[in-house]
């Protein structure tokens, strides 16, 4: 390889880190960094493409324009910041790896999860995203602050073939 | 041995799976007929201002979305709650970029 040859390939290698890092930068929120939108979007459209069958539970926040209107945006971000960051760790944690946890928008997240939605597993998801719930809770110490502790927790259980299992929501 | 209390519970248990599926057949249909996409799955949701529908949606050219749809203090099952969802999720194809 030449001179030539070797900073064609240099300027073609940075082009390829460089474009990664952006498309990486768009599939994150702008305030806390979790995949964002986009990044569930993609992998709820894998999972189906591949027919993984998947789960998926959304969190909010409750009253979250409350405390956005009482105590202001930087503070509600730093809430934001908070439950992000704690779900993030624990979504992998009492999921052995197979959750992931997403910011869709505002006070909106999500954790996507692998495993197959059965009626024992959807228990036991259920079941775990309540502790999940309260340990999140009970971790923020703003969230206490603010006397609001609560983040609602629907699943979705979801099966790309045919047969629907068995619903069950857990709700606070 | 079972006690009076369970059996309510799990008659009203299957009575809401019953009105779930009911209400997922009618909205998957609906969507289809008006070319909405493909509904996924549907999942009730319950938080302090009322209950919502959790749904996924796989549509053509927008991709696979998770969509929340909140009803207020709408029974979750009835005609008017899926009338309401049926708009919710056509302003939303409509206004997706």
């Amino acid at each position: 390889m030449n001179t030539r040859e070797a900073i064609d390939k240099n300027i073609d290698d940075l082009r390829t880190l460089i474009e990664q890092a952006v498309r990486d930068e768009q599939l994150r929120h702008w305030l806390t960094g979790l995949p964002n939108a986009s990044a569930l979007q993609e992998h709820i459209q894998r999972a189906i493409r591949d027919d993984e069958p998947f789960w998926l539970a959304f969190i909010e926040i409750d009253k979250f324009k409350s405390i956005n209107d009482q105590f202001g945006h930087e503070r509600a971000n730093v809430l934001l910041l908070e439950v992000a960051q704690s779900l993030e760790q624990t979504a992998p944690r009492f999921f052995a790896n197979q959750a992931i946890a997403f910011h869709a928008h505002g006070d909106e997240f999500y954790v996507l999860g692998r495993t197959h939605p059965t009626k024992f597993a959807r228990d036991e998801i259920a079941q775990k995203l309540d502790t999940m719930r309260d340990w999140l809770a009970a971790r923020s110490g703003l969230t206490r602050a603010i006397a609001i502790s609560s983040a609602h927790v629907g699943i979705l259980g979801l099966s790309c073939s045919t047969r629907s299992p068995p619903t069950r929501t857990a709700s606070r | 041995m079972a006690t009076t209390n369970d059996l309510l519970g799990l008659g009203m248990g299957l009575e809401g799976m019953s009105r779930r599926r009911e209400f997922r057949e009618l909205l998957a249909k609906e969507m289809r007929e008006r070319r909405l996409g493909t509904l996924v799955n549907c999942e009730l949701g319950r938080n302090e201002d009322g209950v919502f529908w959790l749904l996924t949606i796989n549509h053509p050219t927008l991709g696979a979305h998770p969509v929340v749809v909140r009803l207020g203090h709408l029974d979750p099952y009835s005609q008017d709650a899926l009338q309401f969802v049926l708009d919710r999720v056509t302003r939303w194809v409509f206004q997706t970029p």
